[in-house]
């Protein structure tokens, strides 16, 4: 599925907004039946990105192309291209039935094909029994279920999901992503959704796209997002708290190392820097005990807080000056410990995420 | 609504003045001219109950007249200003708040005129050798009566309240969600589409209460349709005033009160109820 010929093609888009550029030269290409994540802090151009694709706004510069066609000086009403609001944006005045029946109508389908449609897309998202109820009758969950209905029963080439969770609670919010991704499964429509929740983007995404401050910094699947984050910007995003930073050394042994602090830390065998380094160590991969263990890089530190959160634990420990944040699952052995407590900290040098690996 | 903060007797009390005030300068005489309608004695206390004044005013084919030009008239009003008014609110939402307020500003100003001013500044627009008619006939086109008729009530009527009727269509109109006409535009409607589906069924509940207002107001109006229209396109407020003023017959003025206010309540009930019903269709969540 996922190695399908091209879907939507953005090609150097660029938008600006009274001298701010808000989307910056922005090319994304997208296979058919993908579902892709734009992920990013707010402002960073994702929901600019996904309305030009929709055909709110005209880019200043740059071609749009939706299967294979240019799609730029198409209106939104004939582009194929079917959006979920974030407010759901759903017909107050209309029943759920005639909400998702509207797209159908306007494209002028007989109809006997529009109930057919509208049923089989109050179907899929698990609704069929709500046909004549009015959008303020429905929970939250249901109308963002209804938005989704509305955008499917129009056959749409390519799905818009702009932050269609962000006004659900927690739990709501992981049900719907399931459903979101088993929806995807079986209609095969290309989507391309907008978040700024890693976990929400990592979960559903065949494909991440970074975005920060209207460019593109990294456009790759989860693993390679949080494994390989090709700026420093993507491994702070996506939560590489624990970042050590210093001069190139080798150690007595001859083994790449860097400078940190007063100590020397063991680096991958990867490592592909030169002169200075700058890597990440994953919280879950940080590990702490009253014992030393038997690992490359392992340092004394001083516990500064330990969080029970009832399967794991989250512990913050102090090296010198620099805080280190770990989680790990609530051993009997962790929960003995106290804070301020001599522990050492520990990590494998095969677990350190190398960034900006190339540059310096 | 079982947590709501109890005051007490307080909200009572301190609205008493205002309750008394309406109970006795509002209520009673109000009630006293409906019980005159009813009563044989004339210009004062006694006499018993009757209905020959009821039966007087609807056995005259000019009263009639009278009470189905004022309804019509009102009616002719509500209509122009909704239509000319509608654009308008239109307009009002896709301009800044600044720029929107500056434009309220200017359609609420001729309310901070007096009507008798306003209307008597449209005399000399419409008078049979005022401007507009010098202007067509410099121009070489007959002269065209728009005053001392019902055209020129209606003209003066709408020119009154339109700004009433912008003002009650502005609060559904800048209400309703721009995602709304974009998932609209996106699943297909043309704009024609998005103004006929969209638009013009979420801003019923202001549509319907300015037409209640401006049809009440209309209908209920003495200056201008006096001032504009005269003894050729007389409507009720006019006749109550000859009858009570010039006439003496108070018996018949209080009947045709009466029977305006129960019109007037009943064209404003009705209103109230759609408004009441395409309001909570189109309540937004």
């Amino acid at each position: 599925m996922t190695n399908g010929p091209e879907m939507l093609v953005l090609r150097g888009i660029t938008k600006s907004f009274a001298g701010a550029t808000v989307v910056d030269n922005l090319s994304l290409s997208i296979r058919k039946g993908e579902f892709v994540s734009i992920l990013g802090p707010s402002g960073c151009g994702k929901t600019t990105t996904l309305r030009i694709v929709a055909g709110f706004m005209q880019p200043d510069r740059g071609e749009l192309l939706l299967g294979g066609e240019r799609i730029d000086n198409v209106p939104s009403h004939r582009r194929g291209a079917a959006m979920v609001f974030q407010n759901y944006a759903l017909f107050p005045h209309l029943t759920v039935f005639d909400n998702v029946a509207f797209g159908p109508r306007m494209h002028k389908v007989p109809r006997a094909e529009v109930n057919r449609k509208v049923e089989k897309a109050l179907e899929l998202v698990r609704l069929p029994q709500l046909g004549s109820r009015y959008p303020r009758q429905l929970s939250g969950g249901q109308q963002q279920r209804v938005a989704l209905a509305r955008a499917i029963a129009l056959d749409p080439k390519l799905l818009l999901l702009d932050e269609p969770l962000s006004n659900l609670d927690a739990k709501l919010r992981k049900e719907l992503r399931a459903e979101f991704l088993e929806i995807h499964r079986l209609s095969g429509i290309t989507t391309l959704f907008v978040t700024h929740d890693i976990e929400e983007a990592f979960s559903v995404s065949d494909r991440v796209a970074v975005m920060n401050h209207g460019r593109l910094e990294q456009f790759d699947t989860p693993v390679a997002i949080y494994t390989r984050p090709r700026t420093r910007f993507v491994a702070d995003f996506v939560g590489h708290a624990n970042i050590v930073e210093g001069p190139l050394v080798c150690d007595a042994t001859g083994a790449p190392s860097l400078q940190f602090g007063g100590a020397l830390v063991r680096l991958p065998r990867s490592a592909s820097a030169r002169i200075t380094g700058h890597f990440a160590i994953p919280s879950h991969l940080l590990s702490i005990g009253a014992k030393a263990p038997d690992k490359e890089n392992c340092f004394p530190a001083r516990l500064a807080s330990l969080a029970y959160l009832g399967p794991t634990v989250q512990f913050q420990v102090r090296i010198a000056d620099h805080t280190f944040h770990g989680e790990a699952h609530a051993s009997a052995d962790l929960l003995a410990l106290q804070q301020d407590d001599e522990v050492y900290v520990s990590w494998r040098s095969a677990d350190m995420i190398e960034i900006d690996a190339g540059a310096a | 609504m079982s947590d709501r903060t109890n005051l007490g007797w307080t909200p009572f009390l301190l609205s008493l003045p205002a309750l008394l005030f309406l109970g006795l300068l509002f209520v009673l005489p109000v009630a006293s001219l409906v019980l005159v309608g009813f009563s044989s004695a004339k210009l004062g206390a006694g006499g018993h109950f009757t209905l020959k004044v009821y039966a007087g005013l609807f056995a005259d084919p000019r009263e009639a007249l009278m009470m189905w030009r004022t309804l019509k008239l009102s009616f002719i009003t509500t209509a122009l200003t909704l239509v000319l008014a509608f654009p308008v609110a239109l307009y009002l939402r896709q301009i800044s708040p600044r720029a929107r307020m500056l434009i309220s500003f200017v359609l609420i100003s001729p309310l901070l005129t007096s009507v008798v001013v306003r209307t008597l500044a449209w005399v000399i627009l419409l008078a049979p050798r005022g401007l507009v008619n010098a202007a067509l006939v410099s121009l070489g086109i007959d002269p065209v009566r728009l005053i001392y008729n019902e055209t020129g009530v209606v003209i003066g009527l709408t020119h009154v309240f339109f700004g009433y009727m912008v003002l009650s269509l502005m609060t559904s109109v800048l209400k309703i969600d721009e995602n709304l006409l974009l998932a609209a535009n996106n699943l297909g409607a043309s704009n024609w589409q998005v103004l006929t589906k969209i638009i013009l069924p979420l801003s019923l509940p202001g549509m319907l209460a300015g037409s209640v207002l401006v049809f009440s107001m209309s209908a209920s109006s003495y200056a201008t349709p006096l001032l504009l229209g005269g003894n050729s396109a007389k409507v009720v407020a006019m006749e109550i005033y000859d009858l009570t003023i010039n006439y003496l017959e108070w018996n018949e003025a209080a009947a045709l009160a009466t029977i305006m206010f129960v019109v007037i309540a009943m064209v404003v009930w009705g209103g109230t109820r759609l408004a009441e019903s395409g309001r909570r269709r189109a309540v937004f969540e």
